[in-house]
């Protein structure tokens, strides 16, 4: 960097500097570390068929969904309900010949109570999903600190070339 | 360091700003944050007695938005936290609680009596409708909205009884349609927001 750059160039210049850098470093993680899991929010149906509350009264086995449900942040998860009583899948109740959905927003692990689950309980994990916005945070987490860093580099390398100017001449 | 050079860095940087502000837009949440319901059909009728032994007829409340909630006075938990999170929907709100009915419909008719009801409600928020009735209309209201109640003999402490019950919420736009439903632990933040919604609906 060219000792003659004012200090407001040359912060500017190694914040830019340490943001695509900070870029790089993220996307190049992202890509290694990416477990095939993430992916965009989803409209995800599942159907109650008719006679469910029935066999669940009498004790008859029912096609039932996994003890664990996996969602991604933003899904939205619509239950449709084709018996003739209500019935309540976690979060959402739907009355009988209904359709309820909830938007997944929030990223947890949660416990509900399930109509038509043998254990009457049912676990959704809803996981954190990658978008823009946290890519994007990511690079700023790492690249303003690095930009910071080169700044002070900059200003150090300054300092020691303006000392090593030869008596009698000018600076670049 | 040339013109040019800095136009183009700051150019970058602004950029940035600006990409960073449509992420954080395109991340807000839309719609409702309750579970929906599909087609919303008209939310079971009831008229039950309130705190003051007037009826209270749902039917009535047409151009209100109300929300629902059914458990018992004894309840040592779930109940109390519900009634206390409807105070503070109903301090959020502020103006336009004007256009919200809260209601608290008894799972224990055996004990809940008016005047029990009117106690304790005062001693949360006395805005807060308390319904009571015989066993058998509430046995009705309790269907109509898919509420499971049982009594566990001996559970409480004196050898007294508790109600397990549900501890779901339910919002009824002002046309008198069951909207929405929220499982116990809903945030307020998101019952003001699902409120705010209903109250700008058109009433047709």
């Amino acid at each position: 960097m060219r000792s003659g750059w004012g200090p407001a160039a040359r912060i500017l210049v190694s914040i830019a500097a340490g943001l695509l850098l900070g870029l790089l470093i993220s996307e190049v993680t992202y890509r290694f570390n990416s477990d095939g899991t993430d992916r965009s929010p989803q409209r995800i149906e599942l159907v109650i068929p008719a006679g469910t509350a029935a066999q669940v009264a009498a004790g008859v086995p029912v096609d039932t969904l996994p003890r664990e449900m996996v969602f991604v942040e933003g899904d939205t998860l619509v239950v449709k309900n084709e018996d003739t009583t209500s019935h309540q899948l976690g979060p959402v109740w739907v009355p009988p010949q209904s359709t309820g959905s909830l938007v997944l927003d929030r990223a947890d692990r949660y416990s509900y109570s399930c109509s038509f689950q043998p254990t009457r309980f049912i676990g959704l994990d809803v996981r954190p999903t990658v978008t823009t916005g946290s890519r994007i945070q990511a690079m700023l987490v790492l690249g303003l600190p690095l930009g910071g860093l080169i700044a002070v580099y900059s200003f150090l390398l300054g300092m020691k070339s303006q000392k090593e100017v030869v008596p009698g001449t000018l600076p670049e | 360091m040339s013109k040019k050079i800095l136009m183009l860095v700051a150019g970058f940087l602004a950029g940035l700003s600006l990409l960073l502000i449509g992420a954080s837009l395109i991340g807000q949440p839309a719609g409702f944050r309750g579970s929906s319901i599909d087609p919303a059909d008209a939310a079971g009728d009831f008229a039950l007695l309130d705190q003051d032994r007037q009826l209270f007829r749902l039917s009535d409340q047409r151009g209100q938005v109300v929300l629902v909630f059914f458990g018992f006075i004894s309840c040592p938990d779930v109940c109390p936290a519900t009634l206390a999170e409807f105070k503070k929907v109903r301090s959020e709100l502020g103006d336009q609680a004007n256009q919200v009915r809260m209601v608290f419909i008894t799972v224990d008719p055996d004990r809940d009596t008016p005047e029990g009801m009117r106690a304790y409600l005062n001693l949360i928020d006395p805005e807060i409708v308390g319904l009571t009735g015989e066993p058998g209309e509430l046995e009705e209201v309790w269907k109509a909205y898919g509420v499971f109640v049982e009594k566990q003999v001996g559970s409480a402490a004196g050898g007294g009884y508790e109600v397990t019950h549900t501890a779901r919420v339910y919002a009824i736009d002002r046309q008198g349609k069951l909207r929405l439903t929220y499982p116990f632990g809903t945030p307020v933040e998101d019952l003001v927001h699902d409120i705010r919604v209903l109250l700008k609906e058109k009433v047709g």
